[in-house]
């Protein structure tokens, strides 16, 4: 009897191990199906991530060409490996994302280009009317095409629409015109003055150099300048001005940039400006004043507009102040890196 | 007498048992059912979901011309180059009517169908929702059906929406029920020029 009983505990004991390790193996497969989908998920994220790294390391690199971003990364508890091939704006990227056991490959082909950028239609472009121009000292506005230092003229440029010489100033009318053909002796160009209503209206570029600055200036006051940005790394800087003709904001000290300057209102720069790239000055009744006391030097382009414009460009000495066209400098402000995106040509995955 | 008394006793303490394994055992069985509908339900719909952020997010691989043939709620077709080989296949998704599936118990689910170069599949994935939306480059819904070429390059985005039940159902004390899963997911095929980078 007692055996008997000891077959019978041995049976069920048999039975319940069975019975578990059934119900073991079905929530293995529960957890397997469940864990296999986010792991591939995961994989595929990981992979994602790889490519938006790779691309924004090659944007911070903008002064190496061909530039080639790290091969590897991890994040999130995976890794990611990439293999990039670049012939001119194309680019081959490659990425393998891996997370647990699971893999996930990319394959992308992909073309950098440039976002839309104003036409600068001179050396100084005004689409607002009326306009009033204040040149004195030795100021000039010379719209021939100059190389990014401003000092010798050039005939090459890296984009052909930018290139040849271009008015000194581009107006909306004949009264205008002649305005700032009145300004000054030192204007220069092709012609120097010209009517030109096909200039480009930046408020369709405001945003994108608002949500991309580099430097946005809002406190009101005076400010004593600083450096914006440099020649292989050119930024955009915001200054919100607003609308007081006294100058809210004014800068007293030397302000030297490259790239995009987009001033929203009334400004002062009297403490001296060196500015290679393009300036954009938007808003109702823009006064745009440069009133240095040392050589004010704009190269690139200056484009106002609103409802009304003012310029003053005063510069003292023998050299004076200065706006000139140069396409090569409009070419840097227009590739620097923030302004630069990747579309799709191909895309496998 | 008493050796009476304990074989009645034995028998009904086994008895006992007995009906108690049985109950165990039921209980097992019915909880072992329900994971394995789950498991059908859950490996149906991961199944269904890789297979069309597969092809989905390969919509306009290496087309050259319109990229999207047709689109409704339930049908989509488009053209890639599906397996990376430099051939162009044509595409096309569409769901069949309940009646395409009455092999199952479940009468809400119907088949899809995967049609390419390689051939037409009617799969059983035990769908009972199967829903597609799209979208253009501002997110904004676009009217279906979609017929024309220039509608269909307006899709950027493709919404897909499906559910899945188990083939058979469980029965519970009180209700029948069946295991299902929801899934959805906004894709953006890269190859429709939806995001820049």
């Amino acid at each position: 009897m007692g055996r008997a009983a000891m077959f019978v505990v041995m049976g069920f004991g048999l039975a319940a191990g069975f019975i578990s390790m059934n119900i073991r193996n079905a929530t293995n497969l529960l957890t397997e199906s469940q864990v296999g989908y986010y792991n591939y998920s995961m994989a595929r994220n990981l992979a994602r991530t790889g490519v938006q790294r790779s691309l924004r390391y090659i944007d911070m690199n903008p002064g190496i060409p061909n530039y080639t971003p790290p091969t590897s990364g991890s994040f999130n508890g995976g890794t990611y490996t990439t293999s990039t091939t670049q012939s001119g704006d194309t680019m081959w990227l490659n990425v393998n994302g891996v997370y647990a056991d699971t893999s996930y490959l990319m394959k992308t082909k992909l073309l950098k280009s440039t976002k839309p950028f104003p036409a600068v239609k001179g050396a100084v472009s005004i689409r607002a009317s009326p306009i009033d121009i204040n040149m004195t000292g030795q100021a000039g506005v010379d719209g021939r095409n100059y190389d990014s230092s401003g000092t010798n003229l050039d005939s090459d440029c890296p984009d052909p629409s930018f290139t040849g010489d271009k008015p000194g100033f581009a107006v909306m009318n004949s009264t205008d015109s002649a305005e700032a053909y009145n300004a000054s002796s030192n204007i220069f160009g092709n012609p120097k003055t010209k009517i030109d209503t096909t200039t480009s209206d930046p408020s369709a570029f405001i945003d994108e150099y608002t949500s991309n600055a580099d430097t946005t200036i809002n406190t009101p006051g005076t400010h004593s300048g600083g450096t914006y940005g440099t020649a292989e790394f050119p930024k955009i800087t915001v200054v919100n001005a607003g609308e007081d003709t006294n100058f809210a904001i004014k800068f007293t000290g030397g302000f030297t940039g490259y790239g995009i300057l987009a001033i929203n209102g009334n400004v002062q720069f009297s403490g001296g400006i060196d500015f290679k790239g393009l300036i954009v000055v938007y808003g109702k009744n823009n006064v745009v004043d440069f009133t240095s006391t040392g050589t004010p030097k704009i190269v690139g382009g200056l484009i106002v507009a609103g409802r009304a414009a003012n310029v003053t460009l005063k510069g003292t000495g023998s050299v004076g102040a200065k706006i000139a066209y140069s396409c090569d400098a409009l070419f840097k402000a227009r590739n620097l890196s923030k302004l630069r995106y990747y579309g799709v040509l191909e895309w496998y995955e | 007498m008493n050796i009476m008394l304990d074989y009645i006793a034995s028998m009904l303490i086994f008895g006992i048992l007995i009906l108690t394994i049985a109950r165990v055992q039921s209980n097992i069985n019915t909880t072992l059912y329900l994971n394995t509908q789950s498991i059908i339900t859950q490996g149906n719909a991961t199944s269904l979901a890789r297979q069309i952020e597969w092809d989905f997010l390969k919509i306009g691989h290496r087309v050259p011309g319109q990229k999207i043939i047709y689109a409704d709620s339930t049908r989509l077709r488009f053209r890639s180059d599906l397996e990376n080989r430099h051939f162009i296949d044509d595409v096309r998704y569409r769901i069949l009517s309940t009646s395409e599936l009455s092999a199952t118990f479940n009468p809400r689910d119907f088949p899809l169908e995967r049609e390419t170069g390689s051939g037409t599949i009617k799969q059983n994935f035990g769908l009972v929702e199967f829903k597609l939306h799209y979208i253009d480059s501002l997110f904004r819904p676009i009217p279906m059906p979609i017929t024309t070429e220039s509608a269909c390059a307006q899709i950027k985005g493709i919404y897909v929406s499906f559910r899945v039940e188990a083939p058979e159902p469980t029965v519970t004390a009180v209700d029948t029920q069946w295991a299902a899963i929801s899934w959805q997911k906004l894709l953006f095929p890269r190859n429709l020029n939806s995001l820049y980078y």
